[in-house]
C-alpha cells in the first residue's frame, strides 16, 4: 500500500492558535511554537485537521509516495 | 370615477391593494382587525396572520426584502411590540408602511376608543436615532390618499413610513371617490440577487463596522439626509385663514374634525405629515398672538411645536377618548380672558 | 499547485478570519453549511441566509449570498417572511440556542406549526456566549455558569419535542460528528417543510474553561464520548444524535 503524504499549508492570517489540530493530529505532526503553529512534516494526510479546524486556516495537498520524484 | 361608501380602515386597505401591496403580516387587535379583514378577501395579496406583532413586522421587514410591497396594521399596544424591529428596519433601510390605529392608553386602556398617545413614540419609539416619515389624515378620503403616499415614501426612502390614524377616523364610514394616484415602483433589488448583507449593525458597504465612530455618523447622517429630502415632496397640511382672530389652534387626526366647528372664531393649523415636522407652521405661526395646540393626549406634539417655534404656547389636553366641544370652548375662553 | 477548499467559496473569503473566539465551533458549523450546499450545487443566486443575535448570529455575514442579520429572536419570521414572499428561494436559517429557543421560543413554536419550507441550523452550545456566558435555555441541569453560580436548576429545554410534536424535520448533531453533522444539513436542506438541525457547539471561551475544560478538542472529545448516533429510533435520547423526519 503506497503510504499517503501530505504537505501542508497554514494560513498564519486566518490561524488563530486553538489547538484542536495540534490534538487531534495522529501523527503529532503540529506543535505551537512562540504562539504560532508550526508543522513538522510528518502529516500522512488523514485530513482531520483540515476538517476540524474552524478558522478554515489549514489546507492538506495529498500526495502518493509512488509518484513524488527522488532525489 | 365610482364613488364608494368606505369605513376609515377599508380605505386604507383598499388603497395599499391599488398602491401595490403584495405581503401583509398582522395581529388581531382592536381597533385595526379590519384591516386584515378586509385584505384576506384580496386575491393579490399574500396574508399571514402572525403569532404577535413583533413577528408581524418581522415577517414584512423579510417580505419586503425579499421584493413585494409590505404593510402591517396595529394599534397602540402592538405598535410598541414592534418599536425593536423599526430602527432595525431604519439600520436595514428596508420600505415599510406600518399603519397604527391609535386607541387610549397607556397599556390596555379603552380599547374602542380614539386616542393621540403615540405620536411620541412614532418618533422616539425604539432606541437610537432614525428619522421616521409620518402621516396622519383625518378623514377616510384622506386615509385613501395618503396610503398611496406612504407606500411611495417608504419606496423613495427606503425606510418604515408611518401611517396613523386612531378608531375614530379609521371606523368612520364616509363617500370617498376612488382615485388612482401615482405609485412609486421597487428600487430596490430582491433577496437572491446579490451578495448584499443586511445587518442591524453599524455597517459601511454591507460590512458591519462596529468600532468606528465615523462610519456611524456617517450612517446617521445619511438616514437623516434621506428623510429630509424625501419628505420634501410630501408637504401636506391644512391651513384655514382667519383675518379677525390673534389665535391659532393647531391640531390634527380625529381631533380637528371637531375643531373645525371652531373656524369662524380662529385660524387652524393642521399637519398631515406631522414628522418630520412641515417648515410652513413658522411663518404661518408669526401672523398670531397666541398659539393653542389642541391633541387627545397629555401633552406630546405641543413640545415639538414649541421646540420648533421658539416661544410659549398654550395647550389644551383631550384626554379618555371623548371630544367635547363646551369643555374646549371654556378653555379657549380662559386662554382669551387671560391676555 | 495548492489544494483548493471549493465550499470554501460560498464564504467572502476577504471578510476571513472571522471574530470568534479560537476554537469556537460556529467555524465549523459555517463550514458544514457550505459543505452541504456544494453537495447540493446550491447556486448563490437565489439562496439567502438569515440570521439572529449572538455569537452565531454574526455567520450570516460572511456568506457570499445575500444575508439578513435581523434583530434579536426574530431570525425565523424574517425568514418566513421571506420564503412566503418569494417562494423560488432557498432560505436557511443559522443562528443559536439563546436566540431561537430563548427569546425567540415563541416564534419558532409557530413557525413548525406554519411549517414554512426553511432550514434551520442551531448552533446550540448551551450558553449565552457573547455577554460573558449566561445560563441559556439548554444550559444542562447543575451545570455551572456566570448566572448559575451553584449550578444549573432549570430543565433544559426539550427542542425535538417541541419540532417533532408538528411532524417538522428534526436532527441532532454535535461539532465532533462532522459526516454525520453534515448528512443532517444536507437531509434537512432537501427535506420539503420546516426542517431543523441543532449542532451541539463548544464554546470553550465562557463555558467550558469554567466547568473544567482545558481546552476546545477536551470539548470536542467529550461530545465523542457522550453522544451515540441512533439510526432507526424515532425519539432520540438526551445523549443521542440521529435523524427523525
Amino acid at each position: 500500500m503506497a503510504k499517503k503524504k501530505g504537505i501542508v499549508h497554514i494560513n498564519h492570517k486566518r490561524c488563530k492558535v486553538c489547538g484542536i489540530c495540534v490534538h487531534i493530529c495522529p501523527v503529532q505532526n503540529y506543535i505551537i511554537n512562540q504562539n504560532k503553529l508550526k508543522d513538522l512534516g510528518k502529516c500522512i494526510a488523514c485530513l482531520q485537521c483540515e476538517r476540524f479546524c474552524p478558522d478554515m486556516a489549514l489546507i492538506i495537498d495529498t500526495k502518493d509516495d509512488k509518484k513524488t520524484p527522488t532525489g | 370615477m365610482t364613488k364608494k361608501l368606505l369605513q376609515g380602515n377599508q380605505a386604507i386597505a383598499l388603497a395599499a391593494v391599488k398602491a401595490g401591496l403584495n405581503f401583509f403580516a398582522g395581529y388581531p387587535i382592536t381597533p385595526a382587525s379590519e384591516i386584515l379583514h378586509e385584505l384576506v378577501n384580496q386575491k393579490t395579496v399574500k396574508v399571514l396572520q402572525m403569532e404577535d406583532e413583533i413577528a408581524s413586522v418581522n415577517a414584512i421587514i423579510g417580505s419586503s426584502l425579499a421584493g413585494a410591497k409590505s404593510m402591517t396594521a396595529t394599534s397602540g399596544p402592538g405598535f410598541s411590540l414592534m418599536q425593536e424591529s423599526i430602527g432595525h428596519a431604519h439600520m436595514m433601510e428596508v420600505p415599510l408602511v406600518i399603519v397604527n390605529v391609535q386607541r387610549v392608553g397607556p397599556s390596555t386602556g379603552m380599547p374602542t376608543f380614539p386616542a393621540q398617545g403615540d405620536i411620541m413614540q412614532c418618533k422616539y419609539g425604539s432606541h437610537g436615532d432614525y428619522f421616521p416619515i409620518v402621516f396622519y389624515p383625518n378623514s377616510v378620503a384622506e386615509l385613501y390618499e395618503f396610503t398611496f403616499h406612504a407606500f411611495n415614501a417608504a419606496e423613495e426612502s427606503l425606510s418604515p413610513v408611518i401611517l396613523l390614524s386612531d378608531s375614530y377616523v379609521s371606523h368612520l364610514y364616509e363617500t370617498i371617490e376612488e382615485a388612482d394616484y401615482p405609485v412609486s415602483n421597487r428600487t430596490l433589488a430582491p433577496l437572491g440577487t446579490s451578495n448584499r448583507h443586511f445587518t442591524g449593525l453599524t455597517h459601511k458597504d454591507s460590512r458591519p463596522v462596529t468600532s468606528d465612530p465615523g462610519v456611524h455618523k456617517k450612517l446617521i447622517k445619511h438616514l437623516e439626509t434621506k428623510q429630509k429630502k424625501v419628505s420634501r415632496k410630501y408637504n401636506n397640511y391644512e391651513y384655514i385663514e382667519n383675518k379677525y382672530s390673534d389665535i391659532l389652534l393647531i391640531t390634527y387626526g380625529a381631533l380637528s374634525r371637531a375643531v373645525y366647528d371652531l373656524k369662524e372664531d380662529f385660524a387652524i393649523y393642521r399637519p398631515v405629515r406631522i414628522f418630520p415636522m412641515v417648515d410652513k407652521i413658522k411663518n404661518i405661526a408669526k401672523k398670531y398672538k397666541e398659539i393653542v395646540v389642541m391633541e387627545m393626549n397629555a401633552g406630546q406634539y405641543v413640545n415639538e411645536i414649541e421646540r420648533l417655534l421658539h416661544r410659549e404656547v398654550n395647550f389644551i389636553p383631550i384626554l379618555g377618548g371623548k371630544i367635547d366641544l363646551n369643555e374646549i370652548w371654556t378653555k379657549l375662553r380662559r386662554i382669551k380672558k387671560k391676555r | 499547485m495548492t489544494k483548493e477548499l471549493t465550499y470554501l467559496n460560498y464564504l467572502k473569503q476577504d471578510r476571513l478570519p472571522h471574530q470568534w473566539c479560537p476554537g469556537c465551533g460556529n467555524g465549523i458549523v459555517l463550514k458544514l453549511a457550505c459543505q452541504a450546499m456544494e453537495k447540493l450545487n446550491f447556486l448563490k443566486t437565489g439562496t439567502v441566509m438569515v440570521s439572529g443575535i449572538g455569537c452565531s448570529g454574526r455567520s450570516a455575514g460572511f456568506f457570499d449570498l445575500d444575508s439578513v442579520h435581523t434583530a434579536h429572536g426574530r431570525a425565523l419570521p424574517v425568514a418566513e417572511g421571506i420564503k412566503l414572499a418569494n417562494e423560488k428561494l432557498n432560505v436557511m436559517v443559522i443562528s443559536g440556542d439563546g436566540d431561537l429557543f430563548g427569546i425567540g421560543g415563541n416564534h419558532l413554536l409557530h413557525a413548525s406549526r406554519r411549517n414554512t419550507d426553511i432550514t434551520i441550523i442551531c448552533i446550540s452550545n448551551a450558553i449565552y456566549g457573547m455577554t460573558g456566558g449566561q445560563c441559556s435555555p439548554t444550559t444542562e441541569l447543575s451545570s455551572r455558569t456566570l448566572t448559575t453560580p451553584r449550578g444549573n436548576v432549570d430543565t433544559p429545554i426539550n427542542v425535538q419535542a417541541l419540532i417533532t410534536a408538528h411532524n417538522c424535520f428534526y436532527a441532532r448533531s454535535t461539532t465532533y460528528h462532522l459526516n454525520h453533522a453534515l448528512k443532517c444539513i444536507t437531509e434537512a436542506l432537501q427535506h420539503k417543510g420546516l426542517s431543523f438541525v441543532e449542532i451541539k457547539s463548544q464554546c470553550i471561551t465562557n463555558d467550558g474553561r469554567r466547568r473544567g475544560f482545558k481546552n476546545s478538542y477536551e470539548m470536542l472529545m467529550s461530545y465523542k464520548d457522550t453522544y451515540k448516533i441512533n439510526n432507526n429510533s424515532s425519539v432520540l435520547e438526551h445523549d443521542e444524535i440521529g435523524i427523525i423526519k
